[in-house]
């Protein structure tokens, strides 16, 4: 057989599991379709290692044809999804056990169904969205993923998360329509939508050309941006992320962003590599996306929502990386930024998967209800769980010998370098003076110290504070919650052993990042269009470690002034772009313009019809008279009930007979 | 076959691909509705009548589809709009006489403009006028007069349009589609409204030719009607609270996609116009049909009321948000593929009218949104009920097999149309070639 096809079976088995699922109702389903993808996945590394990239593509499949490839990057990512699926889904047993989610929602199986059902479908579609090349198949993937990733969103159906949710779809709907104009417009403009034909084109096109494709561009990433949540359209993000249940957060963390990341990356990567306006625009976006997620953060006390915006923040670290990239271009042999970027992906998966089931684990304890105040003592006595989220929260802070240090020190270093060539004097194309870079890179500092503070904001009240005061409020909270009840609670081994892993492999890319990091870095280093690391890199250098340094000082005296000190949620409900800005304009302010304009349009015909009848023509209403004849016609119908069921018969047997000679005669034409 | 009316009027037939494209997709659609309106008029006491006209207006369609000249086109199309106008009186009282008369009014003075321009093609030609591919019209005979040749086109779009919902004509739909039965809306609105762009076809690309029309003031004015009445059908639809009337409105707005699609006169636009022919067809059965379903099982009209609906007929729901994404155009479904068309056969018209072509393609754009807005928030509150009825008892209310089966054929014909159109865009585009 040949092995192409293996990627159409990749994509497709979610798919058809899904549907066997809603059909027979049975969690074995779910289990088999994940043991075949985690199998195949696998047989597929192997292929790849063996017989490198595989390339697919099938005309007609939805119309305009779909193409797939799976080269280094993409035998990575989707090992990673993969894996993310297998963390979501099998943690999910335990997170929609009885006694929490089926009690909020008052369904027997507390929407456990609908959860698996969707999740299979958005599996699918991820899969496909990352294994596409060319834009068109990636962006049909992608918005079968937007949109089938919504019920997760609504999953618990209160006014606030229904908001939530809507604020989703808006996000969803608006972004692929835009996306689609620019993919449009793209390939008006250079005529195809091929990754490979991108990649060419990009490398031979003049800058002048580059900015005449600005704008489709610019709408292109409108979508994957909205999906990755960067600023000024990551408004959605929190609230969603707050909305969905924790195993369903875990996915949209962990890989749904990555994958708008991608799409991101894609037009940066091949179309816009050395634009430098470009590169400036998505630098300052994702600088912005940054500082704003982990300030939001740090003044937020919902566990949830703090790990939102911290998603956010860690998402914003990623587009510096794409943007700084951009600039540097070819001027960056290593391709240290979009290296950092990419190896960012990886870790943030890895980190946010360990922190979204812990959340999910307070979340079926506590209620939903996860007031970081409330919580206090919750891991005093869990010395496991205490292992795992230290390492995750030194690790997403980028402290040394942890894997998120070597991802955060590479986009740090792609600064440090562009800093560097401009006191070189090679600008890059641009016009940014040292002063400017500089601040960049301070700021860039200042958000990497909001990551380490408010991590521990969430870390040192639930892990070291005695539990005691906590034990008073869980007692009022739970008063007759008998020990029975709470076992019942209590996480299954798997999950445990899931966490183990995922702390391992950060523990292990940490240490030696010359056999992991480097490995995974090299294998993206063509979807990227960057040169591939050889030899040793000098991960623990006093340079990068000092950047290191200063972030982490940063960050603790952020916590000791900040973090510490915010008891309430001080971001005032009105502060968002959504609520002043976005909402009124959209759906307000848009909607009764179109329609006074349109009833004018609607009326042009009747209005002087109406206006002549009120006036000059004024008609008496003439209510009609039965004729004798129709009595006597409806007599005789009356009497046959027998004639219109043979009418209807005779006409439906005459409708098919006539579709069977129409279609023959349609092929016997042409 | 030929039958003489006078010298000039002869009543001609002829099996062409267009004609036999269109005459499937209206059997087919025709047959579904005849089995769904057997479990939908079970009870009713005018279905005799209905039935009747329901046949005429077939018999009628099939007579304007397969006619071989324009005035057999013409008669056979004053033929459907009578048919058809007998389905919204059927309830006979006071709304329905309303709606009804509009029907009427509006064929009439749809008719009657592009009977002006059959008139003067008549008087011109001194002859047949036959349906020939690519223009029966010869370019030396065009040129003397071109002027009144371009009056004559432009009223017969308009006049034809009266049934593509075109701007001044389309006021009737929104007040014919509330008061019909169900059956009756989707037929009009899936099958009936099709005929009015057959006809434009056949006049603007069997007749003069696009080429005679292309870059004329009547494409400008052809193409600007259409983007404002996209616009208007979904800006409407989305504040309409009547459930029916709002899948009217968006009518109004999808057919004039087919509209723009054929006024960029270039091959491209026409396979998108043609495949969206097809998927607006069997998308807009289904709305109605599933409409006709909680009417029938609930008496629901209001959006507002609808909250839960799909706990009590789960397949139901199911056919209505398959064909709701399906509309909207989210890929990979169906009409994603027929935007992608026109949007690229906008992008690649040159000339003057580039720039209103481009507009148009945003238009599209902002109605897809709009589409979205109007028929994502009937399945999502159907599915997840606002608090206030989340935590009430939902009985199964599933109506009998005849309304379902032809539903649940409807959402796996649009499914798999989504998923493999090629069966149909290959001879869409073959056939296609040959019309420019």
């Amino acid at each position: 057989m040949d092995n192409n096809i293996l990627l159409l079976v990749l994509i497709c088995l979610p798919f058809l599991g899904a549907v066997l699922y809603y059909v027979m109702k049975k969690t074995g389903v779910l289990y088999a379709v994940l043991t075949v993808m985690t199998l195949l996945m696998a047989y597929m590394v192997y292929i790849y290692i063996n017989e490198g990239t595989l390339t697919l593509s099938i005309d007609g499949l939805f119309g305009t044809g779909v193409s797939f490839a799976l080269d280094g990057f993409r035998v990575v990512f989707c090992t990673l999804t993969v894996i993310m699926w297998l963390a979501a889904m099998i943690y999910s047993k335990d997170y929609f056990r009885p006694g929490y989610t089926d009690e909020i929602l008052g369904k027997k199986d507390g929407g456990v169904s609908t959860f698996t059902f969707f999740g299979l479908l958005v599996f699918g579609a991820t899969l496909g969205m990352v294994l596409s090349n060319d834009m068109l198949s990636a962006f049909i993937f992608f918005e079968v993923m937007s949109i089938c990733s919504y019920p997760w969103v609504s999953h618990f159906g209160t006014t606030k998360d229904m908001r939530a949710a809507a604020s989703y779809l808006i996000y969803a709907v608006v972004g692929g329509l835009v996306t689609l104009t620019g993919i449009l417009l793209l390939q008006h403009e250079i005529g195809g939508l091929d990754y490979s034909y991108l990649r060419f084109v990009g490398e031979s096109m003049s800058h002048d050309r580059k900015m005449e494709i600005f704008l489709p561009c610019v709408l292109i990433i409108f979508g994957y941006a909205a999906k990755a949540g960067m600023f000024p359209v990551h408004t959605w993000l929190a609230q969603s992320y707050e909305a969905a249940p924790a195993c369903a957060t875990a996915l949209l963390s962990t890989v749904l962003s990555k994958v708008g990341v991608i799409g991101m990356a894609v037009v940066c990567s091949s179309l816009m590599q050395g634009c430098y306006e470009w590169g400036m625009m998505i630098l300052i976006l994702g600088l912005i996306t940054m500082l704003a997620g982990g300030l939001f953060a740090l003044l937020s006390i919902n566990m949830k929502r703090i790990l939102a915006y911290s998603s956010m923040s860690q998402i914003g670290y990623i587009i510096v990386g794409l943007g700084t990239s951009c600039i540097l271009g070819k001027a960056d042999a290593q391709g240290l930024s979009a290296r950092g970027a990419y190896l960012h992906m990886i870790n943030h998966s890895v980190y946010k998967m360990i922190f979204f089931i812990i959340v999910g684990m307070i979340a079926v304890e506590c209620g939903r209800n996860l007031d970081i105040h409330k919580l206090r003592g919750w891991g005093y006595h869990k010395p496991f769980l205490k292992l795992i989220y230290t390492i995750a929260v030194l690790g997403i802070s980028g402290v040394p010998i942890l894997s998120g240090y070597v991802s955060k020190t590479f986009i740090h270093e792609g600064l440090v370098k562009y800093l560097e060539l401009i006191r070189e004097g090679i600008t890059c194309g641009g016009t940014s003076s040292e002063a400017f870079v500089k601040t960049l890179e301070i700021l860039f500092l200042v958000g990497g110290g909001c990551t380490l503070a408010y991590m521990l904001k969430i870390y040192i009240p639930l892990f070291w504070c005695r539990p005691e005061k906590a034990a008073e409020v869980a007692q009022t909270v739970e008063t007759d919650e008998d020990t029975e009840a709470f076992e019942t609670k209590q996480t299954s081994g798997v999950v445990y052993v899931i966490l183990g892993l995922l702390a391992t492999f950060a523990l292990i890319g940490g240490i030696v990042p010359e056999y992991t990091l480097n490995q995974l870095g090299n294998e993206g280093a063509d979807f990227f269009a960057i040169g591939k690391l050889t030899g040793a890199y000098e991960y623990f250098s006093v340079e990068n470690l000092k950047g290191a340094g200063i972030s982490l000082a940063i960050g603790i005296v952020l916590y000791l002034v900040v973090g510490k000190n915010v008891k309430k949620n001080v971001i005032p409900s009105w502060l968002s772009l959504e609520k002043i800005l976005y909402k009124p304009i959209l759906l307000t302010i848009l909607p009764t313009i179109g329609t006074f304009f349109m009833r004018i349009f609607d009326w042009c015909i009747e209005g002087p019809v109406y206006f002549i009848r009120k006036t000059i023509l004024k008609d008496n209403s003439i209510e009609p008279k039965p004729h004798k004849e129709h009595i006597k016609l409806q007599e005789f119908m009356a009497t046959g009930n027998l004639l219109a069921k043979s009418v209807s018969f005779g006409l439906i047997m005459f409708a098919t007979a006539f579709l069977v000679i129409m279609i023959y005669l349609l092929f016997a034409m042409i | 076959m030929e039958y003489k009316l006078s010298e000039e009027f002869i009543i001609k037939y002829q099996l062409d691909e267009l004609g036999v494209i269109f005459a499937i997709l209206a059997s087919a659609m025709y047959a579904l509705i005849a089995i769904y309106q057997i479990g939908y008029f079970k009870k009713d006491e005018h279905k005799k009548s209905y039935i009747v006209f329901f046949v005429l207006s077939f018999l009628s369609i099939i007579s304007e589809l397969f006619s071989a000249n324009l005035i057999t086109m013409y008669i056979s199309f004053e033929l459907v709009s009578l048919t058809t106008a007998m389905f919204v009186f059927h309830d006979r009282n006071k709304e329905s006489r309303k709606g009804g008369f509009r029907i009427l009014y509006f064929s009439m003075a749809g008719a009657f403009t592009a009977l002006f321009g059959v008139f003067t093609m008549y008087a011109n030609k001194g002859g047949d006028i036959p349906f020939v591919k690519g223009g029966s019209l010869d370019m030396e005979f065009l040129s003397g007069k071109s002027d009144v040749y371009l009056i004559a086109a432009f009223l017969m779009i308009i006049g034809f349009g009266v049934k593509t919902a075109i701007l001044p004509y389309h006021a009737w739909l929104p007040e014919a589609h509330p008061v019909a039965p169900s059956p009756g809306s989707a037929t009009l609105s899936g099958i009936i409204v099709k005929c009015g762009a057959f006809a434009v076809i056949r006049t603007i690309f069997y007749v003069f030719g696009a080429d005679f029309i292309r870059g004329t003031w009547v494409q400008t004015t052809w193409m600007i009607l259409a983007i404002i009445t996209i616009f208007l059908g979904s800006m409407l639809a989305y504040r309409e609270k009547i459930f029916k009337k709002r899948l009217a409105y968006s009518t109004v707005s999808q057919m004039n996609y087919i509209t723009f699609g054929l006024s960029l006169l270039n091959v491209t636009g026409f396979i998108g116009a043609m495949i969206h022919v097809i998927l607006h067809s069997l998308v807009k059965i289904t709305l109605f049909l599933v409409a006709g379903v909680i009417i029938h099982k609930t008496g629901k009209k209001l959006v507002e009321e609808y909250d839960g609906l799909g706990r009590c007929m789960p397949i139901t729901f199911c056919c209505y948000t398959i064909a709701s994404v399906t509309l909207v155009g989210i890929p990979p479904a169906g009409t994603f593929l027929s935007k992608w068309y026109i949007c690229r056969g906008a992008l690649n018209l040159g000339g003057a009218n580039h720039t209103i072509a481009v507009i148009g393609m945003v238009v599209l754009m902002v109605s897809a949104l709009l589409t979205a807005g109007y028929l994502f928030p009937v399945f999502i509150r159907g599915y997840i009920p606002r608090a206030e009825f989340a935590k009430k008892e939902y009985e199964t209310c599933e109506p009998s097999a005849w309304m379902t089966v032809p539903l649940v054929i409807l959402a796996v014909l649009i499914l798999a149309l989504g998923i493999y159109p090629s069966v149909v865009t290959d001879v869409l585009a073959e056939f296609a070639a040959n019309v420019m």
